[in-house]
């Protein structure tokens, strides 16, 4: 893992220092509530409904063991016992008072952590394939490429004032993890046909109210020179971003109405301007970077899996979380372990105190001290010897974490929505809760098999509903909340925007859909037929004719 | 309709109520309503206690009944009575968390 | 009104801003519009021009005057909002594309807490607003002694420890 040095130290605790100084001005009324709010904002913390919320990033989604009993930590001294894992593989917290948010950023940055630049109209905390240097499809660590970024953009002096957020995303695998066409910008790690080493650059996606999978603009970029190329994308995005409406102010906007090509076409000839000393990735930093993010030695365990189908004979229970909530390490006889934050029932993507400190014991037992968040708000342990998977699934069956539902229908991606968030139109958490208290039947959900369902409060899309098989929205109709059903999306792996499907549902309505959604499904798939395949062959019609038929 | 004049607290973002004077509550209980032609006023107080960097966000909120005051508009019932899914731990007790613990007129 | 540089520390003004120029000279000290710029200087009396200054809004666009730049005192980017972060890329492409040495000035709409992002983006001066103090400027420059990136820093004595290789000194 990344090991902060006396310059990132140093940088850290000065701005701890400069947000203490900030709040105590605002406080003692030297700021206006409009100057402060984009400083507070550029540090993570939002007023929302209850009360203000500061969102922790969590830089690429990895986290150390000493990291995570810190937010558990925090969890119980500056909020109410838990936290909120998010979709940008972040974490917040909910119950937190202004007078000692800086002392909580002092506490943070103990184990180098913050909130710097996790909201605001800046570059956010960079997101990456939570299977970072585990999985074997992998061509390179996007950690080491998204460290390199987390650097260039923090407290960059020309683009923290931009038109409108900005996220980046970075995978370094053939099956995008990252939902990389989903992103401001979108990094693919590519070797191109002389072996060397670069990225294929996705400019322009986002989901929101204009949701758009970004189009490629440049399709291999050598790796020395991605921050020359993030640097003139961002410059001529501060300088042409739209600023007069909040809707319109995002990149994907701007490459819409310039076109992909002479957008392209810009960039390259801000490229060329730009000194390639100047903002070249050295390569002395590329393998200082390397080295701390390589893999442990993990000694090759070719013998474990069949010693494994035994246990899994045994129990049934144990099989079918070996099923959803495993995957591949590129280390024979090692696992990926996806620690289910989605307990039938749940609050999508929260964890208690206790929880959070017990996670970080076992990973400290199984797996080197390290944790992964992943944007669809689970947890994972990277590196588990397959021999440790039968104490550590007891373990975590005793924590209520080892739900075996990873992919299926009840892993569901949830907003806060009304019940926190003041953007929010309608709750996405009840309805989150009573749709995977419908398939509570874990048997079932693995026959229906890989389903992707995701809940938005507001059309700011923060739970990805565009991007889920099955996506819902809550909007405000005259005072009621009402819920919009689109499917077809994918986040997954591809990259697609779902359609809306007809008119929509109260909060029993949109229940009642998404089952009706998925018997549908059953009576049409054919043998071996995952939904979105379905989906893809029959089209919306027949689903279209059981929603709405009898009404 | 009556109107209340509601606000988030600058020091911990907490949701209060004007009540009188210079006192806001945290309980939706203790505001003061008042008639629909003195909302320029009753706007006027919550402007006051932001420029005095006592409260954020200052609005006045119609409400259809006044003991208790209630609003017709979810997101007032939520910042009034907290998340209708209750804290994670409160939830844990909590059998049947498809129960709202807001209040209404019906009780 | 208090005008600092990069240092923090307040400075003679010795620039005023005029909305009309006499056909007779001499011009010693004046901030002008584009047009009046255009107007009544010309491009190629560099003598003249570096006695003059321009002000620019955000929706002006430098390459309008790009023959004048070289040649100009000063430079005045106005602000028209401390959220609306255009003048920033301005600044550093005045500095990067036409090598613009002299003194480079932020004003309008803006907070001390941005000084540093000011001065490392290539402004050498900022007109503080009245509400602000040159003491909050100054303070707010002196909160980091460390850095990322490169950037085009008119004002390194204030950053001890860069991570990236040696950044260009562009202005002073």
């Amino acid at each position: 893992m990344y090991v902060y040095d006396s310059l990132d130290k140093t940088l850290l605790n000065q701005r701890v220092a400069e947000f203490r100084d900030q709040v105590k001005r605002r406080l003692d009324g030297d700021l206006t509530e409009d100057q402060f709010k984009p400083l507070r904002l550029m540090n993570g913390l939002y007023l929302q409904l209850h009360a203000y919320m500061l969102r922790v990033a969590i830089p690429y989604g990895t986290l150390s063991s000493d990291q995570m009993r810190k937010l558990a930590y925090i969890a119980k001294t500056y909020d109410r016992g838990y936290g909120h894992f998010t979709t940008r593989q972040n974490i917040q917290f909910n119950w937190i008072e202004l007078s000692t948010a800086p002392d909580l950023l002092y506490d943070l940055s103990e184990v180098d952590l913050h909130a710097i630049q996790t909201s605001g109209n800046c570059i956010r905390n960079v997101t990456a394939d939570p299977y970072a240097g585990a999985a074997a499809d992998e061509l390179d660590d996007p950690r080491i490429w998204s460290e390199v970024i987390r650097q260039w953009s923090t407290l960059h002096p020309e683009f923290s004032f931009l038109p409108r957020k900005f996220k980046i995303a970075v995978t370094g695998s053939k099956a995008d993890r990252a939902a990389i066409k989903f992103h401001d910008i979108g990094l693919k790690i590519v070797r191109n046909n002389e072996g060397v080493l670069g990225f294929a650059v996705y400019v322009g996606g986002g989901q929101g109210r204009t949701p758009i999978v970004a189009p490629l603009i440049k399709s291999f970029l050598p790796a020395q020179d991605l921050l020359r190329y993030l640097d003139a994308v961002l410059r001529v995005y501060n300088r042409h971003g739209r600023r007069d409406n909040i809707y319109k102010a995002r990149i994907k906007i701007l490459v819409d109405s310039m076109g992909a090509d002479s957008f392209a076409a810009e960039v390259a000839a801000e490229f060329d301007r730009l000194d390639p000393e100047l903002l070249s990735v050295r390569d002395e930093d590329v393998s200082r970077l390397r080295d701390m993010f390589a893999q442990p030695f993990l000694r090759p365990d070719p013998d474990a899996s069949s010693s494994l189908e035994d246990l899994v004979k045994k129990s049934p229970r144990l099989g079918l979380w070996f099923k959803s909530n495993t995957h591949p390490h590129k280390t024979p006889g090692y696992s990926i372990v996806t620690i289910s934050l989605k307990p039938i029932g749940g609050i999508p993507g929260d964890a208690t105190a206790e929880q959070m400190f017990a996670v970080a014991d076992l990973a400290d037992r199984f797996s080197l001290g390290e944790i992964r968040v992943t944007y669809t708000q689970n947890l994972i342990l990277p590196h588990v010897r397959q021999a440790d998977l039968f104490v550590l699934w007891q373990e975590l069956e005793r924590l209520n974490l080892a739900t075996p539902n990873v992919g299926l229908a009840s892993d569901i991606i949830a907003c806060p929505g009304l019940d926190y968030c003041s953007l929010a139109n309608a709750r996405s958490i009840p309805i989150s809760q009573r749709i995977s208290d419908r398939f509570a039947d874990l048997n079932a959900q693995h026959d229906v098999g890989p389903l992707d369902i995701r809940i938005s409060g507001c059309i700011n899309a923060c739970g990805h509903h565009h991007a889920g098989h099955i996506g819902i929205l809550g909007v405000d109709k005259k005072g009621e909340e009402r819920y919009q059903l689109t499917l077809g999306g994918q986040g997954n792996g591809e990259s697609e925007v779902g359609k809306i499907v007809g008119p929509g549902f109260d909060e029993d309505g949109i229940v009642d859909a998404v089952e009706t959604v998925v018997s549908t499904y059953l009576t049409l798939r054919t043998k071996g037929e995952e939904f979105s395949q379905t989906l893809a062959r029959t089209g919306q019609g027949p689903f279209k004719e059981r929603l709405y038929d009898n009404r | 309709m009556p109107f209340i004049l509601s606000a988030n607290r600058l020091r911990d973002g907490a949701v209060v109520y004007f009540a009188q004077d210079d006192f806001w509550s945290e309980r939706i209980e203790d505001a003061a309503a008042v008639p629909e032609d003195q909302v320029l006023e009753l706007e006027k107080v919550g402007l006051d206690a932001e420029e005095r960097n006592y409260v954020v966000g200052s609005y006045a909120i119609e409400v259809a009944a006044v003991s208790p005051p209630y609003s017709t508009r979810l997101r007032e019932r939520i910042r009034s009575h907290g998340p209708t899914v209750g804290d994670l731990q409160k939830r844990a007790a909590v059998e049947d968390h498809q129960s709202r613990p807001m209040g209404g007129p019906e009780g | 009104m208090t005008i600092v540089n990069t240092s923090g520390d307040a400075v003679e003004q010795g620039w005023r801003t005029v909305e009309s120029v006499e056909s007779s000279g001499p011009h010693h000290g004046i901030i002008v519009s584009p047009a009046i710029l255009q107007d009544s200087f010309d491009e190629s009396d560099s003598a003249a021009l570096s006695q003059v200054g321009v002000r620019l809004t955000v929706d002006d666009d430098v390459s309008e005057i790009a023959a004048y730049v070289p040649h100009l005192g000063l430079i005045e980017l106005v602000f028209a909002h401390f959220k609306d972060g255009r003048p920033y890329s301005a600044a550093t492409t005045i500095r990067r594309d036409y090598k613009f040495t002299h003194e480079l000035r932020a004003s309008g709409d803006v907070l001390p807490d941005q000084a540093i992002f000011l001065i490392r983006s290539g402004f050498s001066s900022v007109d503080v607003p009245d509400q602000f103090t040159a003491q909050e400027f100054k303070k707010s420059l002196m909160a980091y002694s460390v850095a990322y990136q490169s950037a085009y820093d008119s004002h390194l004595s204030l950053i001890d420890e860069l991570r990236r290789s040696t950044p260009d000194v562009a202005a002073e």
